[in-house]
């Protein structure tokens, strides 16, 4: 499963990395964003996304901004897959080198709960192209960039989508998930 | 306020998911196009009297939609929407075209140059809301002068890979509101916004 937060036009991010000052978080998405974290049994990043992630997380600041998600962000099982990291310091991480798609088919298999992905635009992609994705989750967030990076950059030929859930937040967010057509 | 009294423009516009417009060689046979979406795009024709093109979407628009009432195979659906474009008042952007023909009828603008001016003049005079079909780079010029009053998105349940931009050249972000959400058999999402000028 992939969650994420974009913009009308698809970008996870604006033209510099981590520019998501356009997020709309409010008490309505963290109480939405903690149910989903009960619902986890990992996530899964790659390496940028871990490493802005692991920098932020387990701070004091971001423990006194926001308590609750900070706690579940910090406790939560953990995967990173990279080739260039040696090693991870995240509370409760493990880190992934090889054979992503084996892994992840291996971790598929295992009785549990989801695992979802945050952010991680190549890692996301990757899957994707070997369908190995079963769910997309996309809060639409009611504002255009002009500029950024698409979420699903390089998707190989059009993957058709069923809609499964979709939902209205109270500041515009719209939540949309969706599954692999499996007629295809 | 004053706003509100004025004629609003409209953009209709099909996305798929990873917000293309188009196929990179202008497919749309992506768009999930069925009964229920065409009844929420003609639900147009009774808020609008006036459509905006540009030149090349105008010259396809005529050289197509004049021939349908003459067509015996031509549904009431696509009827209807010949009918209301006679109707209509046709603006087209176009500095080249000498002149904007329509079965010899009058109610064509024509506008050179001056966009915003001439757009905003149009919205003073007293009339139905007007519907933007104009291309994606006509929409990009319109967006980056302020000129659209309402976004209607759909959002169909696909992944493209690869295509045109709708929103590729803005240069400042924008913010919108939502108005409204509907979901669709087919699994398109129709999202409306304004834009939040507070």
């Amino acid at each position: 499963m992939v969650f994420n937060m974009v913009t009308l036009e698809g970008f996870f991010e604006g033209a510099n990395p981590w520019a998501i000052d356009w997020h709309r978080v409010d008490e309505e998405f963290n109480t939405f964003a903690i149910e989903q974290l009960n619902s986890l049994d990992a996530i899964v990043f790659g390496r940028l996304t871990y490493e802005g992630m692991a920098s932020y997380w387990p701070t004091s600041a971001a423990i006194a901004d926001n308590p609750d998600i900070a706690d579940k962000m910090n406790s939560t099982p953990k995967i990173v897959f990279s080739r260039t990291l040696d090693k991870v310091e995240w509370n409760n991480t493990r880190l992934i080198k090889d054979n992503i798609a084996e892994e992840i088919r291996k971790l598929k298999q295992q009785r549990g709960k989801d695992l979802i992905i945050f952010g991680s635009g190549k890692l996301t992609v990757s899957l994707l192209n070997l369908r190995l994705i079963d769910e997309i989750r996309n809060i639409v967030v009611p504002v255009i960039l002009g500029s950024g990076r698409p979420l699903f950059e390089g998707v190989q030929g059009q993957l058709d989508l069923k809609l499964v859930k979709s939902r209205t937040f109270q500041n515009g967010n719209v939540l949309l998930c969706y599954q692999p057509n499996v007629s295809q | 306020m004053e706003e509100n009294n004025m004629r609003k423009v409209i953009a209709l516009i099909h996305l798929s998911l990873d917000g293309f417009a188009a196929g990179p060689n202008d497919e749309l046979d992506w768009i999930s196009y069925d009964d229920e979406l065409e009844k929420y795009a003609h639900s147009m024709h009774d808020l609008t009297d006036a459509v905006i093109w540009g030149r090349r979407t105008y010259q396809g628009m005529a050289s197509y939609w004049l021939t349908v009432p003459g067509d015996p195979n031509s549904t009431p659906a696509a009827l209807e929407h010949a009918r209301w474009l006679d109707n209509a008042t046709k603006v087209v952007v176009s500095r080249t075209l000498d002149r904007i023909e329509w079965n010899n009828t009058t109610n064509t603008v024509q506008i050179k140059d001056n966009i915003a001016q001439e757009i905003n003049k149009l919205k003073q005079q007293p009339g139905k809301d007007i519907w933007f079909l104009g291309s994606i780079q006509l929409a990009q010029t319109f967006m980056q002068l302020g000129l659209i009053d309402e976004y209607r998105i759909n959002i169909n349940p696909t992944i493209l890979g690869k295509g045109k931009l709708l929103f590729g050249d803005l240069k400042e972000k924008m913010n919108l509101k939502l108005i409204e959400r509907k979901v669709f058999q087919s699994g398109v999402v129709a999202l409306r916004y304004s834009p939040n000028k507070a």
